[in-house]
Formats: structure tokens, C-alpha cells, sequence
């Protein structure tokens, strides 16, 4: 049977918020060393003060690595390189890039390469008009 | 991953057409964009070219690739351009997105500080470091996204130096460079050994630049980078953190002890420090050492107190 690709995404989303919503219940977070980055926030969010509102933030984060690891695969990236890119960014960085990364500007200007397709692009245009131009000049009975 | 191959690269070209590419990337400029912030530049040399920065025409790979080469290069990371296309090229989009640049020095072991302020990337030059753009180019029917290298600048003659496309010294007027720079909001990017302090460092902006290392897993880069970072800001909580998360994660734990040991100190209220101390004592088996540290952990609450409980529970109950 076949499935749309485009159901994927939606449907792994799920499947990681619901497996991101049991841990939420009984099992005691396991003890661990905080990150660096949990004191590198400028601001502490609003809502972190319980226990229930911390792990909610977390899963947010990494929710939003993994869209944005969705989003790379999507510019045709294997998984493994995908999650390297974005494993290299900060909670910061990635949400700055969060929902955007199709319209982030992807840098490819070729200088000379487009300079010169542009410059062929404009040469057939106006040989065209000019071709058109004769035509018709052509085409208008003369007068004599 | 497989190499992608890029299209229309493999064009010949005529110097004319760059002089074209170029004459179009000036009439594509929005006039009356601003310029530098005359006080900002003030003690600033007035001219600077480093020129020892190498240059790698992009020829067969795109302006992201070729960019990232000769910054990382400079940085000490030799590298080509084509060993960079599957880390920052995205096939897709037919060109590089700026945080895979950014990813990608990371990844190599070297400290990608970004910056959007002209007279800071001016700062950069003066002291040193090239920095990458990131600019939109050509006519306003065709517009392209552009990374090239900053090398230099003028400030009498009101020019900016880079190494662009396959020009090796392109010398572009302040006005024009400043309307090709804005629409991608400024971006630049300088990169350097994590023992170097940008110029423009900032604790809170230098120290998240080396937790980029850390999470690239760059653990020696990033323990370096955060030691700088102490050099220059003693008292700094994340670069004794990070340090000590950094040395943790390749088993130095009695480094990570000593750093974590200084945080408490200098942070006598900071959760953190107790907890991450607290985990490591106990990891090296010095449990009678652990458990009031943690108690402490616990008793300073937090968004972490949750954690510190845990902590203090699984120390106390010895495994």
C-alpha cells in the first residue's frame, strides 16, 4: 500500500508526542547533570518554575529539533546528516531557525556562472525581438 | 552521504560576464541604505586588508562550500571546498543555509562566532579574521543568495575587500555592500581557534559560541574555548559549567570535579553547580562527599529541583 510521503511528518510528529507525553507520567526523570545551556538562557522562561512546566520546555526543544531535522531530510539530506547539522546548534539557534527553514536564504549565487546565463538569457530576447521586428518589417507591404 | 552534483557549474565563462555579474549586483542595490555608524569606527585602523587569507575560486561547488574553505582554512582547519559540500550543501534547495555554515565549523573543531554589526565585523578584520557574508545579489529579476569573505576594508575610500565568486580581490563600495548585506539581515560569521577571543566577544555571546562546540561534540575544542572564556570573565557560571560538562563527557571526571568545585564557589546560589558537582563525586565512588553537596542542590530549588532530588535520592540510596 502505498502512503502519501507527505503523511509522514504529521504522523511521526504524533507518534513522538505521545511517547513524549508518557514519560511525562510515572517514571521520575533519571538523575542527571544539567546542561551548559540551562545557564547560558538569558532569560528563564516564565512557566519553568515546577517540575511539570521544566519537562514541558524540554519536550518543546526537542520537538523543535526534530522538525527542523524533518525540514533538512526535506531539502534532500540523509537522516544522519540531518541530525548532525542540527545536533551542532543551540536550543537558541534552533529556535530561531524553527518554521522557517524552507524560507531561510540558501546561498548559491555562482557569480559568473549566472552573470553569464543572465547575459545569454537577455541576448535571445533581444535577438528575438529583432528577429520579430525584421519579420514584421518584412510582412508590412511597402508603399513603393 | 553521495556527492551532489551541482548543476551549471561547468560553464565557461568570460571575465566580461563578471563584470556583468558584478555591474547587475549594483544596480540591484536599494539606494540610501545606511552606511557605518561614523563614531562606532572611530579608533578603528583606517585600513585593513589581510592578505595572507588563501582563496578558492568556486568553480565546480557552490559560494557556501568555497566560503566556508578559505575562512576555515585561515582558522588553521586546512580543508577544500569540496571536502565541505556534504556538510553544508542542501541539495534541495539547490545552495547552503547559513546555520549549516555554521554547524559545519563546529563540526571541525573550530569556533563559528556570529556578528551583525558592520563596525564589529570591522573589528574582526582589523584584529585578524576574516569573516563570511552573507549577500543577495544580482538584478532585481534574478535575485541570489551569495556567501563570500570579508578581507578587508577602506574606510577613506569607503570600500569593503572580499573574496567573492571566483574574484580573488573584489573591492566593493561601503554603500553597495552595506544593500547587499541588509536583506539577509546582516549575517556574518567569523571562525576561529577556541583558544582566540573574537574582538567583539561578549561573555554571554562568546560563551554560547563555545557551547556550539560542545554540542557539535567538539569536547577538547569546547574545553579550550570555555578555559578562554574563564581567562577572560573569571567569574562566568555557563564557561565553569561548560567546562565542566565538557571534561565530564570524556571521562575527566576529576577535572570536571575541580570545575564544577569553582562554580559552587564563585556561585555559591546556583543549583546547577551543586547538582552537576554532586553527580560527578558520586560517579567517582565519593559518596560521603556527594550527599550534602546535593543536599545542598536541593535545598537552592530551582527549575532544576526536581532533578536535584533525584539526584540526592540515587546518591543516598548508593545505586
Amino acid at each position: 500500500m502505498l502512503i502519501r510521503p507527505s503523511v509522514f511528518k504529521p504522523i511521526s510528529r504524533f507518534v513522538i508526542l505521545a511517547v513524549a507525553m508518557l514519560s511525562l507520567y510515572p517514571a521520575p526523570a533519571p538523575a542527571a547533570m544539567v546542561e551548559t545551556d540551562s545557564v547560558l538562557r538569558s532569560e528563564p522562561s516564565p512557566d519553568a518554575a515546577g517540575p511539570v512546566s521544566a519537562e514541558r520546555e524540554r519536550l518543546k526543544r526537542l520537538l523543535r529539533r526534530q522538525a527542523a531535522r524533518d525540514a533538512l531530510r526535506s531539502h534532500g539530506l540523509s537522516a544522519e546528516e540531518a541530525t548532525a547539522r542540527i545536533d551542532a546548534l543551540s536550543d537558541a539557534e534552533v529556535r530561531r531557525i524553527a518554521g522557517r527553514l524552507d524560507r531561510l536564504p540558501a546561498g548559491a549565487f555562482h557569480g559568473a556562472a549566472d552573470g553569464a546565463r543572465s547575459a545569454a538569457l537577455i541576448i535571445v530576447v533581444v535577438g528575438i525581438l529583432l528577429i520579430l521586428v525584421l519579420l514584421f518589417a518584412k510582412l508590412v507591404p511597402d508603399d513603393s | 552521504m553521495p556527492m551532489a552534483r551541482i548543476p551549471g557549474n561547468r560553464r565557461k565563462r568570460a571575465p566580461v560576464f563578471t563584470v556583468l555579474a558584478v555591474a547587475w549586483a549594483v544596480l540591484g542595490c536599494a539606494p540610501g541604505l545606511e552606511t557605518l555608524p561614523p563614531p562606532a569606527t572611530q579608533d578603528l585602523p583606517r585600513r585593513v586588508e589581510i592578505a595572507d587569507v588563501p582563496f578558492f575560486p568556486q568553480e565546480d561547488y557552490q559560494c557556501g562550500p568555497a566560503s566556508l574553505a578559505i575562512a576555515l582554512t585561515h582558522g588553521g582547519v586546512a580543508v577544500r571546498p569540496r571536502d565541505l559540500v556534504g556538510e553544508v550543501y542542501s541539495p534541495a534547495r539547490k545552495g547552503s543555509l547559513a546555520i549549516s555554515m555554521l554547524a559545519s565549523a563546529r563540526r571541525r573543531g573550530l569556533l563559528a562566532f556570529p556578528l551583525s554589526r558592520l563596525d564589529r565585523v570591522m573589528r574582526e578584520l582589523a584584529g585578524g579574521t576574516p569573516a563570511i557574508v552573507l549577500q543577495r545579489l544580482g538584478p532585481p529579476w534574478a535575485r541570489r543568495w551569495h556567501f563570500a569573505v570579508l578581507i578587508g576594508y577602506d574606510l577613506e575610500r569607503q570600500e569593503m575587500i572580499l573574496r567573492s565568486g571566483r574574484t580573488r580581490r573584489l573591492v566593493m563600495p561601503f554603500d553597495e555592500f552595506a544593500a547587499t548585506w541588509a536583506p539577509g539581515q546582516n549575517w556574518a560569521l567569523v571562525v576561529l581557534p577556541p583558544s582566540r577571543l573574537p574582538e567583539s566577544a561578549e561573555e554571554r555571546t562568546f560563551v554560547a559560541a563555545v557551547f556550539g562546540l560542545e554540542r557539535a561534540r567538539q569536547f577538547p575544542a569546547a574545553v579550550t574555548g570555555y578555559e578562554t572564556a574563564l581567562s577572560r570573565w573569571p567569574r562566568s557560571l555557563g564557561a565553569m559549567v561548560g567546562l565542566g560538562n565538557s571534561h565530564y563527557a570524556v571521562g575527566d571526571l576529576a577535572a570536571a570535579v575541580a570545575a564544577f568545585e569553582r562554580a559552587t564557589v564563585a556561585h555559591p546560589t546556583s543549583a546547577v553547580a551543586f547538582n552537576n558537582l554532586a553527580h560527578v563525586l558520586a560517579e567517582m565512588g565519593r559518596r560521603d562527599e556527594a550527599v550534602p553537596i546535593a543536599r545542598k542542590a536541593v535545598a537552592l530549588g530551582g527549575p532544576f529541583a526536581a532533578l536535584s532530588k533525584t539526584t540526592l535520592r540515587e546518591i543516598e540510596r548508593g545505586r
